[in-house]
C-alpha cells in the first residue's frame, strides 16, 4: 500500500495534469468545432490568402525561403481548394423540412423529404402535373404496344453532371436495377423495387428507344416512372452504387455542393440544364424537426419556405406582412379501416353504414384541422380523374346510425377496439379520439389504442389490425386504382375486406389501359364502395406551407417542393 | 484491471440488451417500404440486409464485426453507422461542455451564497430560482427562448450550428435543470462543511473569511458536486433529445431518436456503444479522481 503510494505522483500535481488536459481538450474541441463554420473559414481564408500573398512575394523576391513560409503556402493551397466551391452571395432559397434527407441514392429511400431534395439533382422519366396529367421529362413519348408492352422514346442531348450521356442504355440500366431480383450483376434489391414488380424485361430498341415488357397488364407503371429518378450507368459501374449515397450525379437542374448532415444541404444550379437554367441560383435545405422552430425561422426570414405548418399556427403566420400561407389538397386520404376478417359484426353493410353516419367529419375538419382538410366521398382525392364533383357524402345523422344498428340487431350497441398509429399523420391521434367519442354517442363503446407507428406497421405486415384502424394513404400515381387494389381487393396483404364484384371491377380496370374506359370502370368501383362502406370515409389532407411573400412558388399536391418552379 | 474487465462486460451486456429489444419492436424494412409493399419485395430487401438470419446469429456477426471496429452500414443512410455517430459527437461534446460550464458558473456561486446566508431572503430567493429551473420543462423553456431572443429581440440565431451564438440558447435550456440540482447540492454540502470543527479552527486562527470559505470549506464541499458533474457529463454526452430537436441541433440524441423510430439498427447500436463507453469511462475517471480528492478513499 505504502509502496504503491510512493510511485504515484502527489495529489496536487495529478490534479494539475488532469485539469490541464481537460482544459486543453475543451479549447481544442471548441476551436476544432468552429473551424468548420463557414464564417470562420471565410476569415481564415482571407487571412491565409493575405499571408500566402506575402509569402509568395517573399518567395519571389527573396530566393532563400524559410521552412515556415513553405508550410504556409501548402496550407493555404488546401484551404483555397475548399473555398473555391463557395461562390459569392447570389439569390438563394432556403427550405426547411422536418428531417434531413437520408441518402442521395434515389432508389434506396422512399421518404418525401429525401425525394424533395433528389428531384433537384436527378430527373424522372415522366412528370405528373397539378391536374394529374402525364408530362414528358427524360421520356418524351410513350406508347402501349399492347397492355403488357410499353415503349418509351427518350430525350436526346441530355448529359449527367459528370459529362456522361443519357441514352437507351442508361435508361435500361435504371429499370433493370428495379426488377425483383435486380437484373444487374451485384446490385442489391432497392427500396423502391416494390413498385416495379410487373417489369419483366427491358429491351433496347435503338440509341433512344426502350421497350418495357410486363408480366401482367399494369397501367400504373407509366405513372410510377414519375418517381424513377435516373442515375448514371458509367459512374456507377466505375464507383459502385454506394458512391451515389453521398456523391450523387444526375441530369437534374441542380448539383450538390455541400452536405453537412443534420445541419444543411446546399445545391447550386446547373447552367447548362437541358430545360434551361433555374431562376434560383442556390438552394439550401435545412432539417428542423420542431414545427414551432420552423415557424420562428420563417418569421425572422432565415428560411423562405417551410412545410407542414401546424393548422393552429397558420392564421398567426398569415397575419404577418411578409409571410403567405399557401395550401394545396394532398394526395393523402385518411379513413378508418374495418377488419371484416376478425370482426363478424363489420361484415354487415348496415353496421358499416351506421359507423359512417355516426361520424361528424365536417366537425373534425373544422376543429382538429382548423379547416385545412377536405371531405372525400370515398378514397378518391378531388383531383384524380374518376372523381365526380357531384358526389355524395354520408351526412352526420346519429339517429339514422342508431336505426341501422337496431335493424342489424344491435339496439344497445356493442364494444369495439380501435387503433391509431402515433407520430405519423398530421392530426391523426386527435381525430381518432374525436371519432371514438362520436361512436360512443350512438352506443358503440370504443377502446382506443395508440401504438407507435413502427410497432403498428410491423403488425400490419403480419396481417394484424384491430377491428377499426385509422390510416392515411398517400397515392403518388394520381390514379385511384392503386389505392383500390391495395386496400380493398380480396387477399391483398393490406386488405381486410372482400367483395367479388369489386375485385372484378379492379381486375377489369387493370386490363383496360384506354383512359376513358379505365376511368368509367373506376367510377363504377367508387360507387360500389360508397354503398358498401367498407371504411369510415373521412377527408383528404391539405398541405400547409409558410412562404416568404417575395418567393414566387405554388405548392404541389404531391408534397414536392421544387426550386426549379420558383422565382 | 478488474474494474476494466467489468467495464467491458457492462458494455457488451448493454449492446446485447439493445440488440434484442430493438429487434423485437419492429422491422426497418416495413418502415422503409411503407404500407404499400408486397411480401416478395419485403423478403428480398430483408435478405439483402441480413435481417432474415436468426437473432443470435445476427448478434454474433455484430460482435465479431464490432471487435474489428465495423458497426455496419446504416440501413437508411447507406453509409457506415459509426461515421454518422462520430460526425455528430463533436457537436454534442461542445454543447455538453457549454452546458456544464454555464451550470457550474451559475450554480456554485448560488449554492455558496445560499449556504452562507442560510435561512435569509437571499437563501430563499436562490432556492426558489432553482426550484423554478428544475420544474420548467425544457421544450417550453426552449420555445420561449426562441420567441424572446430569436424572434422578438433577434439577438440570437434560432436553430442549427455554425457560430458560438448558436450554442447559447440550447445550453441555457439544457443547463436549467442541471443548474438547479447542482446549486442545491452545493448549498447542502457547503452547509454541512461549514459546521465542521476544522472550519471553526481555521476561523479561530484568524484567517481571512474568504480564505476560509474558498480554500478550506469549498474544497471539501465540492466532492459530491464533482460526482454529480461526472455523471451529468456522461448523461449529456448521450444527447439531449428534446433540446436538440427544438433547436435543430445535430447532436447524438437527435440521431439516436431518428434511428430508433426508423429501426435503423446499426446506427442505434453504434450510438449505444459509444454512449456506454463514455458512461463507463466517466465513471472510471470519477472514481480515480476521488482517490486523489479524498486520500481516504481506496479501491481494492
Amino acid at each position: 500500500m505504502t509502496g504503491s503510494e510512493s510511485v504515484k505522483p502527489d495529489r496536487r500535481s495529478f490534479l494539475k495534469i488532469v485539469g490541464g488536459t481537460l482544459a486543453g481538450l475543451v479549447i481544442g474541441s471548441v476551436a476544432g468545432y468552429y473551424l468548420r463554420s463557414p464564417e470562420i473559414r471565410e476569415i481564415i481564408r482571407t487571412v491565409t490568402q493575405t499571408e500566402a500573398a506575402k509569402t509568395i512575394t517573399q518567395t519571389l523576391t527573396v530566393p532563400a525561403t524559410t521552412v515556415t513560409q513553405t508550410t504556409t503556402v501548402t496550407q493555404t493551397a488546401r484551404v483555397t481548394v475548399v473555398q473555391t466551391a463557395t461562390p459569392a452571395a447570389r439569390p438563394r432559397l432556403t427550405i426547411a423540412q422536418g428531417v434531413d434527407p437520408t441518402t442521395m441514392d434515389p432508389d434506396m429511400q422512399s421518404e418525401t423529404p429525401t425525394f424533395v431534395v433528389l428531384f433537384h439533382i436527378y430527373d424522372s422519366f415522366v412528370e405528373i402535373d397539378r391536374e394529374g396529367k402525364l408530362v414528358p421529362r427524360l421520356a418524351i413519348s410513350w406508347t402501349y404496344q399492347d397492355p403488357r408492352t410499353l415503349d418509351l422514346e427518350l430525350r436526346r442531348g441530355v448529359k449527367f453532371s459528370n459529362g456522361e450521356e443519357f441514352n437507351a442504355e442508361v435508361a435500361a440500366f435504371n429499370l433493370r436495377r428495379m426488377t425483383t431480383p435486380p437484373q444487374i450483376p451485384g446490385a442489391k434489391p432497392t427500396v423502391l423495387a416494390r413498385d416495379y414488380l410487373t417489369v419483366q424485361d427491358v429491351e433496347i430498341l435503338d440509341n433512344y428507344r426502350i421497350r418495357i415488357k410486363m408480366n401482367k397488364s399494369d397501367p400504373l407503371l407509366l405513372r410510377i416512372l414519375k418517381s424513377k429518378l435516373v442515375i448514371p450507368k458509367k459512374y456507377v459501374e466505375e464507383n459502385g452504387f454506394d458512391m451515389l449515397a453521398t456523391k450523387p450525379v444526375g441530369t437534374g437542374p441542380y448539383i450538390l455542393k455541400e452536405w453537412i448532415k443534420g445541419d444543411h444541404l446546399t445545391l447550386v444550379k446547373k447552367v447548362d440544364y437541358w430545360g434551361g437554367p433555374a431562376a434560383i441560383d442556390e438552394v439550401v435545405f435545412r432539417p428542423i424537426p420542431e414545427a414551432a422552430t420552423r415557424v420562428a425561422e420563417l418569421r425572422v426570414g432565415n428560411v423562405d419556405i417551410i412545410a407542414n405548418v401546424p393548422p393552429d399556427q397558420a392564421a398567426v403566420l398569415d397575419a404577418e406582412p411578409n409571410i403567405d400561407i399557401r395550401t394545396v389538397p394532398s394526395v393523402r386520404v385518411a379513413f378508418i379501416m374495418m377488419n371484416t376478417e376478425t370482426n363478424e359484426k363489420l361484415r354487415d353493410p348496415r353496421i358499416r353504414q351506421a359507423l359512417n353516419y355516426a361520424v361528424d367529419v365536417n366537425s373534425i375538419i373544422k376543429h382538429v384541422f382548423q379547416g385545412y382538410a377536405k371531405r372525400v366521398s370515398t378514397l378518391c382525392p378531388s383531383f384524380f380523374a374518376p372523381y365526380d364533383p357531384n358526389t355524395k357524402f354520408y351526412e352526420y345523422n346519429p339517429a339514422k346510425a342508431k336505426q341501422l344498428l337496431a335493424d342489424a340487431g344491435y339496439k344497445d350497441g356493442f364494444e369495439i377496439d380501435m387503433e391509431v398509429a402515433r407520430g405519423r399523420w398530421l392530426g391523426a391521434e386527435a381525430a381518432a379520439e374525436a371519432i371514438a367519442g362520436m361512436l360512443n354517442t350512438v352506443g358503440i363503446k370504443v377502446t382506443l389504442y395508440t401504438p407507435e407507428f413502427g410497432v403498428w406497421a410491423k403488425g400490419t405486415q403480419e396481417h394484424k389490425i384491430r377491428s377499426l384502424a385509422y390510416a392515411a394513404w398517400g397515392n403518388p400515381t394520381f390514379n385511384v386504382l392503386q389505392s383500390l387494389n391495395a386496400l380493398l381487393h380480396s387477399n391483398r396483404p393490406f386488405s381486410w375486406y372482400s367483395n367479388p364484384a369489386l375485385d372484378a371491377l379492379i381486375d377489369e380496370a387493370f386490363d383496360t389501359p384506354d383512359p376513358e374506359k379505365h376511368n368509367a370502370i373506376l367510377r363504377q368501383a367508387l360507387d360500389l364502395i360508397f354503398e358498401e362502406a367498407p371504411y369510415i370515409f373521412l377527408y383528404q389532407h391539405v398541405d400547409i406551407y409558410g412562404v416568404n411573400s417575395q418567393v414566387v412558388w405554388q405548392p404541389r399536391p404531391d408534397e414536392l417542393m421544387l426550386a426549379y418552379e420558383a422565382k | 484491471m478488474k474494474r476494466l474487465l467489468s467495464a467491458i462486460i457492462v458494455i457488451i451486456g448493454v449492446t446485447a440488451i439493445i440488440f434484442i429489444i430493438s429487434r423485437l419492436s419492429g422491422d426497418p424494412v416495413d418502415l422503409m417500404l411503407g404500407l404499400e409493399a408486397t411480401p416478395e419485395s419485403r423478403a428480398a430487401l430483408r435478405h439483402a440486409l441480413g435481417l432474415d438470419q436468426p437473432i443470435h446469429i445476427q448478434y454474433l456477426i455484430f460482435l465479431v464485426n464490432a471487435f474489428k471496429g465495423d458497426f455496419g452500414v446504416s440501413i437508411r443512410h447507406g453509409v457506415p453507422a459509426m461515421q454518422l455517430v462520430l460526425e455528430r459527437l463533436p457537436n454534442t461534446l461542445v454543447l455538453t461542455l457549454a452546458t456544464i460550464g454555464l451550470a457550474v458558473a451559475v450554480a456554485i456561486p448560488i449554492g455558496i451564497v445560499s449556504a452562507l446566508k442560510h435561512n435569509t431572503v437571499i437563501d430563499y430567493a436562490g432556492m426558489v430560482f432553482t426550484f423554478v429551473g428544475q420544474s420548467i420543462p425544457s421544450f417550453w423553456l426552449g420555445i420561449l427562448l426562441i420567441l424572446l431572443l430569436g424572434v422578438r429581440l433577434r439577438v440570437l440565431p434560432i436553430s442549427g450550428i455554425g457560430t458560438p451564438a448558436h450554442i447559447v440558447m440550447p445550453a441555457i435550456t439544457l443547463s436549467s435543470f442541471m443548474l438547479a440540482s447542482l446549486a442545491r447540492l452545493t448549498r447542502s454540502s457547503m452547509l454541512e462543511t461549514l459546521n465542521r470543527d476544522y472550519i471553526r479552527t481555521a476561523k479561530a486562527k484568524g484567517l481571512r473569511y474568504s480564505t476560509v470559505i474558498i480554500r478550506h470549506a469549498l474544497r471539501t464541499a465540492l466532492i459530491p458536486v464533482v460526482t454529480v458533474l461526472g455523471l451529468q457529463f456522461a448523461g449529456l454526452m448521450g444527447g439531449a433529445v428534446i433540446t436538440e430537436q427544438i433547436f435543430a441541433y445535430p447532436g447524438v440524441g437527435w440521431l439516436a431518436i431518428a434511428a430508433i423510430y426508423a429501426r435503423d439498427f446499426p446506427v442505434v447500436q453504434a450510438v449505444v456503444f459509444v454512449v456506454s463507453v463514455i458512461v463507463v469511462l466517466a465513471n472510471l475517471i470519477v472514481d480515480v479522481v476521488y482517490t486523489y480528492l479524498d486520500p481516504r478513499i481506496r479501491y481494492g
